[in-house]
């Protein structure tokens, strides 16, 4: 799954990993995790980085060939 | 209700276990409680911080890895027709117990942290159980300087990545000290306890990211 976390934060006042890992809640390990691509995140913490980037899931993240 | 129910009766039924394995076997034992109840009775009580979704996928591989040792550890003692000891038995909750520690925070912690985490707590128990056994004295000092050199290690190999491999030369001197008494259980044991930890921290003090996937 593509994602474009990275893309968003700098979109949003280049918020840090490790605001936004305050801000869902989860540890900043996650939020690179997902950002890598090692961690699918599941829907309820997709749901809460789009709210918090101000994004859609569908921007956020995107299913790729195989998926 | 009923699950909440159950697990409450199996809880009490665990605990009671413990106690009396503690009681009759050995203080060992105490680790199996600490191991299921410490932590998730702090969380719970919100001491410490709760899993994230990350975390607890972690807390289950890192799980399966430790049922995975215990399975080999089983195998061996099979294959070295060890007689079945209150050792053997400690063995099977304290390998799988510190592997797991190991795994979990192996995974989740980014790689300084760990080594700090890791190096500098068996570093520490060394030293202290040389100085708790043999206070200040000569004998004491040099049974507390492979702590030493372990905690030197820790404190290197975040910074110089190659510093890392002085783990593997540990473990050679480790494999060296404990392969030819292999014949006791107790050997394997802290070979074991002693091996884990070092060769974790050899592949996370090499490797800057690891590369696995959730």
């Amino acid at each position: 799954m593509k994602n474009r976390l990275k893309g968003f934060r700098f979109k949003n006042g280049e918020m840090t990993q490790d605001s936004i890992a305050r801000m869902a809640a989860v540890s900043r390990q996650t939020i690179i995790a997902v950002e890598k691509g090692k961690f699918n995140p599941s829907v309820k913490l997709a749901l809460k980085l789009a709210n918090i980037l101000h994004c859609t899931v569908e921007e956020l993240f995107e299913l790729e060939e195989g998926d | 209700m009923l699950l909440k129910t159950g697990i409450l009766i199996f809880d009490v039924f665990i605990i009671i276990l413990s106690v009396s394995l503690i009681r009759t076997a050995g203080g060992w034992y105490s680790l199996l409680l600490l191991g299921l109840y410490l932590f998730p009775s702090l969380r719970m009580l919100r001491l410490i911080p709760g899993f994230d979704e990350r975390e607890m996928a972690i807390d289950n591989l890192s799980s399966n890895m430790a049922l995975g040792i215990s399975f080999v550890l089983a195998i061996f003692y099979i294959g070295m027709s060890y007689t079945l000891t209150i050792d053997a038995a400690i063995s099977f909750i304290l390998i799988p117990f510190v592997a797991k520690a190991i795994f979990f925070s192996g995974f989740t912690l980014e790689r300084k942290q760990l080594v700090s985490i890791i190096g500098r707590s068996v570093g520490l128990i060394f030293v202290g159980f040389a100085l708790f056994s043999r206070g200040f004295s000569t004998v004491g000092l040099i049974e507390m300087l492979p702590g030493i050199v372990i905690i030197i290690c820790t404190e290197l190999s975040p910074r110089y990545r190659w510093f890392g491999l002085s783990y593997l030369f540990l473990i050679g001197i480790a494999t060296w000290v404990y392969l030819p008494n292999f014949g006791r259980i107790t050997s394997v044991l802290v070979y074991s306890l002693f091996v884990i930890p070092f060769s974790f921290l050899l592949v996370r003090s090499l490797m800057n990211t690891l590369n696995y996937e959730l």
